[in-house]
């Protein structure tokens, strides 16, 4: 299992054990190591170090009496009135360098004339990208809401034979309202066959797509031609066979489960510790002791001082089993893995305390490899009551998203919520989701950063989504 | 298990002191004295200098708190601060009592970072006793590896926080973070597993 070479994987052996890896990233290292014992006591040595920094710089602290103190020896040298007189003192008009303009001749209104331009072309641009919704990755939740929602009304479409395709083939859903408006650009030739989906597509198309429209039609008689619109040209169905797959799609536009929402999900957690063991560690990592503490480590550093970490790491893990496979006919599995309230409350207090009480309870965080070896034993989760955020939670967590979470961790927050919660739970769940939703495997900086603002339109939209639902 | 909050968020305090209210620093105070004490001396390796620069910084932080952008955290800007009048206090003493990663080592001829780019090379090097203790070893460090040390270490920020923390880039931190640790076990001892005795459990 040494395909791997060790040079390529030691560069990233620092960020493996402090967690920071991407999913991928963090597979293939782990995969790596699995095989490799040198990284793996490379590895260790390299986390040991920063128990001993740790250690020395808890030796050099100089105690609570210092710091009792220091507040006040701080403030005596403030002269506060002076720093308010400072603060008072109107702002100055931010140092703007001047442009330089290597010619001289170049007339300023030159530029006037460009930005003018420039402005308009912005604004059509956005006039028309306004009406394309954008919401390309919101789908993994909608997709996990509907995954969860199938699973209480067990739907025929499970025993699909083709179900891992059609679920990986399925565009994700967009909120493009289901109407008529949108065909115009479904029969465009850049929709491709996708578009045919539709009865108007199937009518105005050529003999080309007969099969496929003259089965879907019976099949999915009140779909909106959303589900395959445009936005996904590369879904294209192979003739004949794949009209299978695409057939049955899988999940309904947002807009159509919307109504779904207003009947509140009620599922119970059902937890099965045998099938999380297998699940956690599905890597085929076994029970190698050095494997497991490479998780650990990683673990220890996302779940915080979180005492279940480890459990509540299997348990996540166990729940973003793959998807396509809970997708398909594995409702219950979805289930299964769904963690339990004690487990997101200390796993999301682990987080929103993080900061504040770092300082505080540093002492107690240090690597401890054999407190974490044995996770301890999940006990009668079974009967435990099913997660539900409640509304202070909620927003606590969408306030807390200055927090780096990672994505995975964030969807296993907003899929509980959405399984179990209040509608306004899952908006919270959903807001927070978004502010900490990336696109190239790295997670949004705080909601300050312009990306995160770019989002909000969509996290508006979500909500009024979710708030359409719920009347 | 419920978390009680009753802490106001660092914006609002700072916008509280700006509008006069005094203890409402002292709250902001107490709350980042001490992991911002430990960032400096951590990175200075002198508790006395870290005294004066730790009240240097949070006056520094008081004088210009209308700079504060108050939708944002207040540790990574008192971090920043912090990190800044270290460096540039170290900068003004030239103590030199560090080694620098070019520096050669007068009974080699070679630099620490021709040791850290060979990794067999370690044997050949004489250990040196006064570098056994870590403290000790964290003395010999680059500034530059202290601060990313304690910064992962002791404050266990994220990768991203301690790029804005010392304005570097991500990738930065991460390879940063690696050669400092690599230097750190070096200047330790050669062996692998230098820490295993000092490792605590919670």
């Amino acid at each position: 299992m040494k395909e791997e070479d060790c040079a390529d994987i030691r560069p990233l052996l620092d960020a493996w054990i402090d967690g920071e890896l991407s999913d991928s990233a963090e597979r293939r290292v782990a995969r790596h190591a699995a095989g490799c014992p040198d990284c793996r006591e490379e590895a260790e040595s390299r986390s040991g170090i920063d128990a001993a920094i740790y250690a020395d710089d808890t030796a050099s602290d100089p105690g609570d009496a210092y710091f009792a103190t220091l507040g006040g020896r701080v403030s005596a040298r403030f002269d506060f009135g002076e720093a308010a007189r400072h603060w008072a003192k109107p702002e100055k008009p931010p140092r703007r360098r001047r442009l330089e303009i290597p010619r001289p001749w170049v007339p300023r209104f030159a530029f006037g004339i460009a930005g003018v331009a420039v402005a308009t072309i912005a604004g059509l641009l956005v006039h028309d990208l306004g009406r394309q919704p954008i919401l390309a990755p919101l789908p993994r939740v909608t997709d996990t809401l509907m995954e969860t929602r199938k699973s209480q009304t067990p739907v025929e479409l499970s025993d699909s034979p083709t179900g891992t395709q059609t679920a990986r083939r399925t565009p994700p859903p967009s909120v493009r309202p289901a109407g008529p408006q949108s065909l115009p650009q479904a029969v465009t030739p850049s929709a491709g066959p996708a578009a045919a989906e539709s009865d108007e597509a199937a009518k105005s198309s050529g003999n080309l797509r007969q099969d496929v429209s003259g089965r879907s039609t019976p099949d999915a008689p009140g779909k909106p031609p959303a589900m395959l619109s445009p936005a996904h040209p590369g879904v294209m169905p192979v003739e004949g066979s794949s009209a299978d797959r695409l057939a049955p799609p899988r999940e309904p536009a947002p807009v159509q489960a919307a109504p779904d929402l207003a009947v509140q999900p009620k599922l119970s957690v059902v937890d099965s510790p045998e099938r999380e063991k297998g699940k956690g560690r599905s890597q085929g990592e076994s029970d190698h002791p050095a494997v497991l503490r490479g998780d650990v480590i990683s673990v220890r550093t996302r779940f915080s001082e979180d005492v279940s970490g480890a459990n509540a790491a299997a348990r996540s893990s166990a729940f973003l089993a793959p998807r396509a496979k809970d997708a398909v006919g594995a409702g219950s599995a979805a289930n299964a893995g769904m963690p339990d309230r004690t487990d997101l409350l200390s796993f999301f207090g682990a987080f929103s305390e993080k900061w504040e009480d770092r300082m505080a309870v540093a002492s107690t965080e240090t690597l401890s490899v054999a407190d974490h070896q044995v996770p301890p034993a999940s006990t009668d989760v079974a009967d435990s009551t099913p997660l539900r955020l409640r509304r202070d939670e909620a927003r606590a967590l969408a306030d807390s998203t200055w927090i780096r979470l990672r994505r995975s961790e964030a969807r296993v927050l907003a899929d509980s919520a959405l399984a179990t919660g209040t509608l306004e739970d899952c908006a919270s769940a959903l807001r927070a989701y978004w502010a900490m939703l990336h696109r190239d495997g790295r997670p949004l900086l705080p909601a300050p950063t312009a990306r995160a603002r770019a989002l909000e339109p969509d996290r508006l939209r979500i909500e009024r989504l979710l708030r359409c639902a719920s009347r | 298990m419920e978390q009680e909050r009753p802490e106001e968020r660092d914006g609002e305090l700072v916008r509280r002191t700006l509008a006069g209210d005094r203890p409402a620093f002292d709250i902001l105070v107490g709350r980042y004295q001490r992991g911002l004490y430990a960032l400096i001396r951590g990175i200075v390796r002198n508790s006395a200098d870290a005294d004066d620069l730790v009240q240097e910084a949070f006056f520094r932080a008081y004088r210009y708190l209308d700079r504060f952008d108050t939708d944002r955290n207040f540790r990574p800007w008192i971090f920043k601060i912090g990190a800044n009048l270290s460096f540039q206090h170290l900068r003004k003493q030239r103590r030199g009592s560090w080694l620098s990663i070019d520096a050669e080592d007068p009974s080699t001829g070679r630099t620490l970072g021709d040791r850290l780019k060979s990794p067999g090379a370690e044997d050949a090097v004489p250990r040196r006793a006064e570098y056994r203790r870590l403290s000790e070893a964290m003395d010999q460090l680059p500034p530059l590896y202290r601060s990313i040390l304690v910064l992962r270490a002791v404050h266990e920020l994220h990768y991203e926080e301690i790029a804005e923390t010392l304005c570097i880039p991500v990738g930065t931190v991460m390879s940063r973070l690696s050669r400092a640790r690599r230097a750190l076990r070096e200047l330790i001892e050669p062996q692998p597993s230098p820490t295993v005795e000092s490792r605590r459990s919670r």
